[in-house]
């Protein structure tokens, strides 16, 4: 569950930081593609800027055509007598110069084109060219849609007023015709496509070369004098009615009127049918022209301007951000491995601090007992003291030997090696050895000792041998902290998990001293003991609750303690475990591979024994509990005097072999293949068993593979080692 | 750990990738398909069913909505009308792009250049059984090339000349004038003496009348000054529809003659910058004698005015062929574009057989000359001048032989026959002109071949 919530957290951190860090993009991407917005839109205005002072340059140079065309005629003037000739010459100056057509309007407001003479509106290209002039301006300019001469093209109309101020001897008082008027103004006509033809915007045209942006130029009434758009056609319009028809715009036709009339330069948009448009508006910087000049682009080309560029810059953020957060996690990985090996590091530290100093304490009083016992040894008055001081060596040395066995678990478990092996077990039998093991240490401590065992599924597939080293444990912990005239509860129940699985749940209570809320945090640590008052006086390697829990954490169970400090402790272990049915060899007598037997030894008692020990003192232990257990020890210093020995040895002369499995000249592996491969009757059936003090499991799997029969450890349990004979001489005689 | 939190980490970063790669797509409906028509804009269509429409452009239109509306499927046909005489701008430098022609309504030689791009969809097949059977054979053969149809005509004008008859009787040239809906046939010596008698009075009066249209400004003066070079009879090309000019002694006659009308005042001043326009403003100002007409011109109006103000005789105006009893003939029709969609193609096809089918929109042609005979023999009574066209068809000559690269470019026969005709008429500072007849003749000669060959050497049709 712990893990399930640390997963989840950092899921969520990483969630979050990913939300937060593709919003920082999305911030991102939305201010650049708006600045970059701003920059197309700024280009736009250059380009228009640029467009507006061609057509405005391009008005300014036709007026100054127009002015040559006054001077030349000043100095022609006194040739133009008739019509035909007025006709022909401005005929060459409309071909000499840029306009379609040059008239001359005269004072009396006749005036004369290159292909006739009119007087007034009988004319069907009559044009009141006078209006041109109605306020001061000398120069004009405007847009015009029908003037049959030019047929369906759309022209726009020059008019250029001669000065009337005498001093001009240049351009004032030019008289032509029989009648000799005086010339008021020259006029030019220009079809609008020469306008036209000068805004190519090149800058908008998209992948299939369609113009996605235009320029036009409107009069002051909104008419088109340029409709760029639709510059091949003859359609015109207006637009304030464009603007008024449009779906959507940011101005009314009213706003972009006063605008127009302000002489504002100002953007504004219009949407039709999904369409949006930009428009740049801008009066053409020229006095005598009212005219606005109006670029139109489609959103589309700034969006598609600004659109690679956001790409861009959201795919190169978020390739920076996804290295980032792997940067992240590999830093998280690599800080997270630092920390465990730091931690790890300083366990070992600790470890070995704490085994140094657990090692050492026992071994210091074990020493000085020896050297007190070595000086007393001659003094007769102090024997008594010299049988007292022994038995608290021997305690000592059953202590040492109690903390390398937990060292050894500990150091099996963290590593792996230990083997959840799942067999039949009997509950309530398992549950009745444990109390009955305990039964004699808790009563004799003056405590109470009460069962409770409620078993509603007899048999289930675990490894009963580590859930009774928890168990035991449990019970010896209770023992030790629980002062006389308290009580100690042992309960065992069980819970149905489903059809096939039962949760067994063991309980053990006590009255005892309980731990402090510190202390109950660090209780599964390693070399952890409460140092209060009252269990001070008590001994412990501080190793045993934290095989308890490494091995219940093993089996897929838990552990768990509530206590309350000079109240008791109640330890909680649950082991789930699949239900199976009871196996004969458990029906019909459960308890007698594990009892010791007190007359089942007789039979070997006696027997020979071949001890292969290199190491003298330990070999000399050895012989020495056999023999005051009724053995013949015989002694091997090596693997390969064993052999010898056994070869040597008359058929079935050695009961068993006592094999170190780490010895000079020939291992003790090496020596039981050979001896099985002996030619000899006894060699495949004379018992091995491996004597080491290690007990890995692959120790115990080397041994086996070798031919060895069983695996016991050094030191060697007399009624351990009788108790296993018994069982391999059963086994034997079953197969026999 | 490590591993888990970045397996973990993976699969958010891919999740939260993937959701945010959904939320850019969106589904797009097939949007409907969308025709353009382009159509050159024309002043005026004499629609005599509809008065309603006036133009083209507005026939099509109405056409269109009605099309639309009893069609199967989702369309939209937009009409754009484009200048007169910009068709390169209005279609070739559109292919391709968005707005690019599906439809084309126009006048033949204007689109028969088309037909060589490979673009122009060969359209025998929308042509029912009635169809073929109410249009004339010839009508339909201006459109075919290579035996294909390519250009469906809808009707068809021709090019006569109008002139005022007050001027000739004016000055003595009655004798010329012929009474009634006849077009007349006056041989060069009488159209010499009716133009040098009018140019002569003309400046005698010094009002800048002119006796005769001529412009070369721009290339719409190709038809009639191509008739005028067969004023001294023969053909203009040779057996392999190649022009044959330079040695042309009719050719080299026709175009002294045209020349010398410079110098006796026949002519508006500067005819070479001078355009169909000027001449149509000059010629409604009562300023030029000589004018071009056909039923479909903005004159028409006024010949019905002047044929219908008193006595169904005509008091103004009187009607004969260009020089040399030559005039031409001018279908106008569609054509369909392939613009790489063939789906689009049979809804072009489809329009314009609904377009033909529906009585109401094939009787629009009635008011030029009609191609359906149906139509023809409905209104004939109406269309004035009808019956004397008809009659005088036998004079029409086939000047463009639909060969390619007529027009479109800027060496096509059309963009380099006007300005040779403009060097013909142009004068030099010394006086004399900047090219004589027979150099006129042999420039001709070489850079209209040199368009066919080129046009023939590009031609692509579209199978």
């Amino acid at each position: 569950m712990k893990r399930l919530k640390s997963k989840c957290f950092y899921a969520l951190f990483i969630f979050f930081i990913i939300i937060v860090l593709f919003s920082a993009i999305y911030v991102y991407s939305v201010v650049t593609g708006n600045i970059l917005e701003d920059a197309a839109v700024n280009n736009i205005r250059e380009v228009a800027v640029h467009d507006r002072n061609t057509i405005t340059m391009f008005i300014e140079y036709n007026w100054k055509n127009q002015q040559r065309i006054g001077e030349r005629l000043k100095r022609h003037s006194q040739e133009l007598k008739t019509v035909s000739q007025i006709n022909e010459y401005l005929g060459l100056e409309a071909y000499e110069s840029t306009f379609d057509k040059v008239y001359l309007l005269m004072e009396d407001g006749s005036y004369y084109t290159d292909i006739t003479y009119r007087k007034g509106s009988e004319d069907p290209d009559y044009y009141p060219y006078m209006d041109l002039f109605a306020d001061t301006d000398s120069y004009k300019v405007i847009a015009y849609d029908s003037l049959p001469v030019m047929g369906s093209d759309k022209v726009v109309i020059y008019g250029y007023r001669l000065p009337d101020n005498p001093q001009d001897k240049v351009l004032s008082g030019i008289k032509i015709g029989e009648d000799q008027k005086e010339v008021y103004a020259v006029i030019g006509v220009c079809r609008r496509s020469s306008i036209v033809d000068g805004l190519v915007i090149e800058n908008y045209v998209d992948e299939s070369g369609n113009t996605q942006g235009y320029s036009s130029v409107v009069d002051e009434k909104g008419e088109y004098v340029v409709d760029r758009k639709d510059a091949a056609s003859s359609v015109s319009d207006n637009l304030f009615d464009i603007v008024k028809r449009c779906d959507k715009s940011n101005l009314t036709p009213a706003d972009v009127q006063d605008k127009m009339l302000a002489g504002e330069e100002f953007w504004f948009y219009m949407e039709k049918n999904g369409v949006r448009e930009l428009n740049y508006c801008a009066p053409l910087n020229s006095s005598s022209v009212d005219w606005y000049f109006i670029m139109s682009v489609n959103d589309q080309v700034v969006k598609d301007q600004t659109k690679l560029f956001v790409l861009l810059i959201i795919a190169a953020m978020s390739a920076a951000i996804l290295v980032i957060i792997i940067a992240f996690v590999l830093t998280l990985i690599m800080q997270r491995k630092t920390q465990i090996a730091h931690a790890q590091e300083k366990a070992q530290s600790e470890f070995l601090s704490n085994m140094s100093h657990e090692i050492r304490t026992p071994l210091n009083g074990i020493v000085g007992l020896n050297y007190l016992m070595l000086n007393a040894i001659d003094t007769p008055e102090k024997h008594h003291q010299i049988k007292e001081w022994l038995r608290k060596s021997q305690n000592t040395a059953e202590y040492l030997l109690a903390l390398i066995n937990d060292v050894l678990d500990i150091s099996k478990l963290q590593a792996g090696k230990v083997e959840i092996t799942r067999a039949p077990m009997l509950v309530e039998a398992m549950s009745e050895s444990v109390y009955s093991m305990q039964y004699d240490n808790i009563t004799g401590r003056g405590v109470e000792f009460i069962k409770d065992i409620r078993i509603t599924v007899p048999c289930i597939q675990c490894d009963e041998v580590h859930i009774k080293q928890v168990l035991m444990n449990i019970a010896g912990n209770a023992a030790k902290f629980t002062p006389a005239g308290g009580t100690i509860r042992f309960s065992v129940n069980q819970s149905m998990i489903d059809e096939n699985h039962v949760m067994t749940v063991f309980v053990c209570e006590d009255t005892g001293c309980g731990m402090s809320k510190e202390f109950l945090n660090e209780i599964f640590n390693k070399f952890t003991q409460d140092r209060s008052s009252i269990s001070n006086s008590t001994k412990g390697t501080g190793l045993g609750m934290a095989i308890s829990k490494l091995l219940v954490d093993a089996m897929g169970g838990e552990i768990r303690v509530e206590s309350e400090l000079n109240k008791g402790s109640t330890f909680t272990v649950e082991i789930p475990a699949e239900i199976c049915e009871i196996p004969d060899y458990l029906k019909s007598n459960p308890d007698e591979a594990e009892k010791p037997d007190d007359n089942s030894g007789s039979g070997v008692k006696a027997a020979k024994i071949l001890v292969a020990e290199d190491n003298e003192l330990n070999a000399e232990i050895l012989m020495e509990i056999l023999s005051q257990s009724g053995f013949v020890p015989v002694h091997a210093q090596n693997g390969q005097e064993a052999v010898d020995i056994f070869e040597r040895s008359k058929i079935n002369e050695f009961k068993m072999i006592l094999m170190d499995m780490r010895m000079p000249v020939l291992d003790g592996c090496e020596a039981s293949a050979r001896i099985r491969e002996l030619d000899r009757e006894d060699a495949k059936t004379v018992t091995i068993f491996a004597c080491t003090a290690n007990s890995f499991q692959e120790d115990r799997v080397k041994a086996l593979d070798s031919g060895m029969n069983d695996f016991v450890t050094k030191p060697i349990d007399i009624n351990t080692l009788l108790r296993k004979m018994e069982k391999i001489d059963r086994e034997k005689h079953n197969i026999q | 750990m490590g591993k888990r939190i970045t397996a973990f980490l993976l699969q958010i970063i891919i999740a939260v990738s993937f959701s945010f790669s959904l939320s850019g797509c969106s589904g797009q409906s097939k949007p409907e398909k969308e025709i353009i028509i382009k159509v050159p804009h024309t002043s005026t269509m004499n629609c005599i069913s509809n008065e309603n429409i006036k133009n083209v452009r507005t026939l099509l239109e109405l056409a269109s909505e009605d099309f639309i509306a009893q069609y199967d499927k989702e369309v939209k046909i937009k009409v754009i009308e484009f200048e007169g005489g910009e068709e390169t701008k209005a279609i070739t430098n559109s292919f391709g792009k968005s707005d690019a022609a599906d439809i084309l309504y126009d006048g033949f030689f204007n689109m028969s250049s088309f037909i060589h791009t490979g673009k122009v969809v060969p359209i025998d097949d929308v042509l029912t059984p009635e169809m073929k059977e109410d249009i004339s054979p010839a009508y339909l053969e201006h459109g075919r090339f290579n035996n294909k149809l390519y250009m469906l005509p809808y009707m068809s004008s021709e090019n006569i000349l109008i002139y005022n008859r007050e001027m000739l009787e004016k000055y003595g040239l009655s004798e010329y004038i012929d009474e009634g809906e006849v077009i007349s046939d006056w041989s060069i010596e009488d159209w010499t003496k009716i133009l040098n008698t009018l140019a002569d009075e003309f400046a005698k009066e010094g009002k800048g009348k002119v006796p005769m249209m001529m412009y070369a400004k721009d290339n719409q003066g190709d038809t009639h000054i191509m008739t005028m070079l067969r004023a001294f009879g023969g053909d203009l090309f040779d057996g392999n529809n190649n022009f044959d000019l330079a040695d042309n002694p009719n050719v080299i006659s026709a175009l002294r003659w045209i020349q010398n009308g410079v110098d006796s005042g026949w002519y508006l001043p500067v005819p070479y910058y001078k355009t169909m326009s000027d001449n149509s403003s000059k010629f409604k100002m009562d300023e030029l004698a000589f004018y071009n007409f056909n039923l479909g011109s903005s004159t028409y109006s006024r010949v019905k005015e002047d044929y219908n103000a008193e006595t169904n005789t005509f008091k103004k105006y009187g009607f004969v062929n260009y020089p040399g009893n030559h005039c031409t003939i001018f279908n106008e029709g569609f054509e369909i574009f392939d613009n790489g969609d063939s789906e689009k193609i049979e809804i072009a096809k489809d329009f314009i057989r609904y377009f033909y089918e529906t009585d109401k929109w094939l009787e629009c042609s009635a008011g030029s000359i009609p191609v359906s005979k149906k139509v023809m023999e409905k209104y004939k009574g109406d269309i004035l001048l009808l019956e004397a066209f008809s009659q005088n068809a036998v004079n029409a000559v086939d000047y463009t032989h639909n060969l390619p690269n007529w027009q479109g470019s800027e060496n096509s026969v059309r963009s380099v026959f006007y300005k040779e005709i403009a060097l013909l008429m142009t004068k030099e500072a010394d006086g004399n002109f900047a090219v004589t007849p027979e150099e006129c003749a042999s420039n001709l000669q070489e850079k209209l071949n040199t368009a066919i060959s080129e046009g023939r050497r590009n031609s692509i049709l579209h199978e």
